[in-house]
């Protein structure tokens, strides 16, 4: 879940309109709230609208990462075209090819993702700093994975 | 410089058993006499056995084991795998030239093939290195432009290890096996090695570098792999012809790409079955960079990924790592 569904949440719940059902499934993680239709005209702008229900399918349980508060803005994702194994170097004794806090340009090669020995050497679609990097060296990932948070330049 | 070293080569593979004169060889390459002489040296250094000077002429020793495009070309079969051939005595890989000719030249045909006699810096997997002796193996790598989404690529690695089993069978008559993914094996022990590269989009391939080594005629390896690689010759007992094996892999490595392209990967998923003992079946342990994995094959998935049946009965889809042992 990011900060924008939950800020949503928030927002429904302590609005001054009256709740009609909550449904709450707690594993899986469902929520799901329905307000009252007689309380038009006291929303918040961008809520949901009355008498329609808004429902949340969450993803399993995971700590909202703090940092996304201030980096959701618009971050570019670099993403895997394959499946494959990450590696953040050529090989385990050199040197990453970009760490956090590095500015990349469109061009510089970020990663490489491995699969059944064909190297992919992942470039930056745009310039600007890496945020975040989000895969283990050595890590499996999946197409079309985030790998990297980039803010632009 | 390869290209004139090639052209001298090739002159004095024409006349092999008479001293051919310096004056009429610097004449037909357009050279000074001192730039033949340097370029007769530069052979030597590569292992050619030249006798002779200048002045009295030079002769071939012995015809060498020497992959020129000028012996090659007019026995290609192929109408696009090694018609641009770029030859080298020693090269740093052939992997990276073709990377370096793809970011620099506009006009890289499809097919372009680099060899190379010996390499110095022969890579594998994570930075690992390849022993290249000169003269001993084949080393060389394919550009290759496929219209196929990139997550299908690596099955164009897998069709590399299938043409080269056929290849290798059919001019050895040895018994090969492949290893998963793209590692060929005689006798039990590793030979030949494919190492790919692409520079790929989301949903397009820019290009892709089929790296191969094979071992061919090593007469013995280094004692450090001795005890899990070998060579064609150690395990046939003589020497192999390296042309003839690389023509038949150009033939049937273009054929099963040109199928793939036209029909997909069904029949690469069917040969590497039918050609590998590791498809199914095989008890194996497999690292995959952080998890250790043991189970049995079962088989490939539509994109080349190896099934592995593990203890509790859960299938696992192996897309990267190294198969460390078998039963």
């Amino acid at each position: 879940m990011n900060f924008k569904e939950l800020k949503e949440i928030i927002d429904l719940v302590t609005s001054k309109e009256e709740i009609e059902e909550l449904e709450l499934e707690k594993s899986g993680v469902r929520l799901r709230i329905k307000r009252s239709s007689n309380h038009a005209g006291s929303r918040a702008p961008g809520s949901v609208a009355t008498g329609t229900t808004a429902t949340l399918a969450l993803d399993p349980p995971s700590p909202p990462p703090p940092v996304a508060l201030q980096t959701e803005e618009d971050l570019f994702y670099i993403k895997s075209p394959i499946v494959g194994t990450f590696y953040q170097a050529l090989s385990p004794t050199s040197e990453p090819f970009v760490s956090v806090g590095d500015f990349v340009e469109k061009g510089t090669v970020v990663c490489i993702i491995e699969a059944m020995k064909l190297m992919n050497e992942i470039e930056s679609d745009v310039t600007g700093e890496v945020i975040r990097i989000l895969v283990e060296d050595g890590q499996p990932v999946e197409y079309g994975e985030k790998l990297f948070a980039i803010r632009q330049r | 410089m390869n290209r004139k070293l090639d052209e001298l080569l090739y002159a004095l593979m024409q006349n092999m058993m008479i001293a051919v004169s310096g004056e009429k060889l610097a004449r037909d390459l357009s050279v000074s006499h001192s730039t033949l002489a340097r370029w007769v040296d530069k052979l030597r250094e590569a292992g050619v056995e030249i006798r002779g000077e200048l002045f009295t002429g030079y002769r071939l020793v012995r015809l060498p084991d020497v992959l020129l495009p000028q012996l090659i070309r007019p026995r290609l079969r192929t109408t696009m795998i090694g018609r641009n051939l770029y030859h080298f005595y020693s090269v740093g890989s052939t992997n990276a030239f073709a990377a370096r000719l793809l970011a620099h030249r506009r006009n890289v045909s499809e097919g372009t093939v680099v060899i190379a006699e010996s390499q110095t810096a022969g890579r594998g997997r994570l930075g690992r290195s390849w022993h290249s002796e000169r003269e001993a193996g084949l080393y060389f790598s394919i550009v290759l432009f496929p219209k196929t989404p990139p997550s299908l690529a690596p099955l164009f690695t897998l069709a590399a290890a299938i043409a080269m089993h056929s290849a290798i069978e059919r001019s050895t008559g040895l018994d090969i096996d492949i290893k998963w993914p793209n590692d060929l094996l005689v006798t039990g022990k590793k030979f030949c090695g494919i190492l790919s590269e692409i520079q790929a989009e989301v949903d397009l391939v820019k290009y892709m570098v089929i790296g191969v080594g094979v071992n061919v005629n090593h007469e013995t390896l280094p004692p450090d792999i001795a005890g899990r690689a070998t060579s064609l010759r150690i395990a046939s007992r003589r020497i192999q012809s390296r042309i003839e094996i690389l023509l038949e892999f150009f033939e049937e490595f273009e054929n099963i790409y040109m199928e793939f392209e036209r029909k997909g990967p069904r029949k690469i998923i069917e040969q590497w079955t039918s050609f590998s003992s590791f498809a199914s079946g095989r008890r194996i342990e497999i690292h995959d960079g952080v998890r250790k994995i043991t189970g049995v094959t079962r088989g490939l998935n539509a994109l080349g990924a190896l099934r592995i049946e593990e203890k509790g009965g859960q299938l696992e889809e192996v897309y990267s790592g190294d198969v460390v042992s078998w039963e």
